[in-house]
């Protein structure tokens, strides 16, 4: 290899390593953040310590709580990042395809139905068939006979996802005030979830994730050059784009079902990740999963603290802290 | 959709594509480098059927030059290399060195060595299109399609863009295929032109036999009349006035 490229690559390996020491230290203020307070140097300790109600917290909430934010937060960003690299677009982030409706649109009918009491996976399953649906909705509308186009697929993505808003809002007009709240609280998003199985479901599919878009970094690469320029480079475009929308859908749909609706992260993400990378995909896939990771573990800390001993949802932290960083980008872009 | 017709080029030949907007030139393209599915007929290269290539390996033998290119924030090195990626192992992560020598003389052969790190967006129209003809090469092809490598370029870049092609035609052998709008750049250049009209080729052979003023009058409806470049004593086409054409008396 050549003395230029190795220094590229060892570049790109220090600024992943960069984020994975700041993934290590968002962690460790995770875990001692709290009403329970825990020094970082008794975090160690304490984990061991099965007697202490120290050990119950960090169990059976931080724990749970710091996976579930880096599991959540690398999928949205991940997604985010492949969603704007097949549409070249980057305002495209998971909930423009309508999955993040469908998937308020399963969760609301369970509640409405009373459903919800049948068992405590019944809510995530049904944000997580609802997104489901909304995916080969999309995929199948868009469908024709010489494949499907992808902005046919962004329009259809769209047009369900407001169909799925006023399905919600009709559902809530015609239910019960208790009802109200649950929908209403789950929208806003949250992390509040210690279920083993969906905690380390969560975090196996988003690393699953991660490894499975990896191995397209070469077709993500040739479509920044337009899917015309990619086709002519060998790259069987509608199959790449078919199956990394697959990916992105089931990582969304399933951090929805769990956490709820946490806007921004697959927005925003994407461009902090291609600040600090560039856009060439070998790096930029990592860099955006460690970054949604960081970004997540740093807005459930604040969502935690903030009006402590009460707790803000995840999602307003997101859409504001999300919002004015994406503003601040542009402007920066603009000044530079 | 095109209308049955046989089109040869020999293997180390200059073409040219010519015809009115909407005669099924780019679709007659599309169909080469597998965009669009051929129906019927065949388009074989060098004795093989490429619809019996997959995308990848007609990719080794055919590579396109596009009419729009995406304005990527990528660097005049990364585009490049891109044309290696039909060449490369499942999962190959890294250039190679051998990757990095190919890229290495095409940045020469098309004389943009110095872009190597400007990214593709700042550079001008010319540059870009260079750029892309950089990143054909380095695909290694048999043959090269341009679909309208000319459009919105001044007279510089047009001359730089056919002489470069026509070294490689000569000097690497390379079979060059383009579709083109400027009749008398094809008349300089090509040893080959095709002319299209509502999907019909209406006749093919050397520049002599193509650009006489009954084909073009045929093809495009306009009044033109045949001459030849003083210097090169090539044939060229010039365009008649509405107001001369009336006055006209062939």
């Amino acid at each position: 290899m050549e003395l230029q490229a190795v220094k590229a690559l060892s570049i790109e390996a220090g600024k992943i390593l960069f984020l994975v020491t700041l993934l290590i230290m968002a962690s460790a203020l995770s875990l001692c953040t709290g009403e329970i307070s825990i020094t970082p140097d008794r975090v160690l300790f304490y984990l061991k310590e099965s007697g202490a109600m120290e050990y119950q917290v960090l169990h059976n909430i931080r724990i749970p709580r710091t996976i579930l934010a880096i599991a959540i937060g690398g999928s949205l960003g991940l997604s985010g990042v492949i969603l704007q690299g097949i549409y070249r677009n980057p305002l495209v982030e998971p909930y423009t395809l309508g999955i993040s409706g469908g998937a308020s649109l399963g969760i609301t009918f369970v509640i409405v139905t009373g459903l919800q009491s049948a068992g405590e996976l019944t809510l995530p399953l049904a944000g997580f068939t609802g997104a489901l649906i909304t995916v080969f909705l999309v995929y199948f509308l868009s469908y024709r006979r010489e494949g499907v186009s992808t902005n046919r697929m962004l329009l259809t993505g769209v047009m369900i996802s407001f169909i799925s808003s006023s399905a919600v809002m009709f559902l809530m007009s015609v239910t019960a005030i208790e009802n109200i709240h649950g929908i209403v609280f789950w929208t806003m998003g949250s992390l509040n979830e210690s279920n083993p199985l969906m905690v380390y479901g969560i975090l196996i599919l988003s690393l699953t994730g991660l490894t499975l878009s990896y191995l397209f970094t070469a077709p993500l690469n040739a479509l920044r050059l337009g899917e015309s320029s990619a086709r002519s480079l060998g790259i069987n475009t509608k199959a790449v784009i078919c199956i990394l929308f697959f990916i992105t859908s089931l990582l969304t749909g399933s951090s929805i079902a769990v956490a709820g609706v946490i806007g921004f992260v697959g927005l925003v993400i994407p461009h902090f990740a291609r600040l600090i990378s560039g856009t060439d995909y070998r790096s930029l896939l990592i860099i955006s999963f460690l970054s949604g990771g960081v970004f997540m573990l740093l807005c459930d800390i604040l969502a935690r603290t903030l009006v402590f001993p009460n707790e803000l949802p995840i999602g307003v932290i997101t859409g504001i802290f999300g919002g004015v960083t994406f503003i601040s980008l542009i402007w920066i872009k603009k000044r530079t | 959709m095109l209308k049955p017709f046989n089109l040869s080029l020999s293997k180390g030949s200059f073409g040219g594509i010519i015809g009115g907007n909407g005669s099924g030139k780019s679709t007659f393209f599309k169909g080469l480098t597998g965009e669009l599915k051929i129906t019927g007929g065949s388009v074989r290269l060098d004795g093989t059927e490429l619809s019996s290539l997959t995308l990848r390996e007609r990719a080794k033998r055919v590579a396109l030059v596009p009419q729009f290119i995406e304005k990527s924030p990528i660097t005049v090195e990364e585009y490049v290399l891109m044309g290696r990626m039909p060449h490369r192992r499942a999962f190959q992560f890294l250039e190679t060195k051998e990757e990095q020598e190919i890229l290495e003389n095409s940045l020469e052969l098309t004389g943009i060595m110095h872009l190597k790190r400007c990214r593709f967006t700042e550079l001008s129209g010319g540059e870009q299109q260079m750029t892309a003809i950089a990143c054909a090469l380095a695909q290694k092809p048999q043959l090269i399609l341009l679909d309208e490598p000319t459009s919105h370029l001044d007279i510089t870049y047009q001359s730089r863009i056919m002489n470069l092609l026509q070294r490689l035609n000569e000097e690497e052998g390379l079979t060059v295929l383009m579709i083109i709008h400027d009749l008398n750049l094809a008349g300089e250049y090509c040893s080959h032109i095709s002319l299209v009209k509502e999907g019909e080729l209406i006749i093919q052979g050397d520049p002599e036999e193509v650009l006489r003023y009954k084909n073009i009058e045929r093809a495009y409806d306009t009044v033109v009349v045949e001459s030849r470049n003083p210097v090169s004593g090539k044939p060229a086409i010039f365009q008649v006035s509405e107001r001369f054409s009336k006055k006209y008396d062939r």
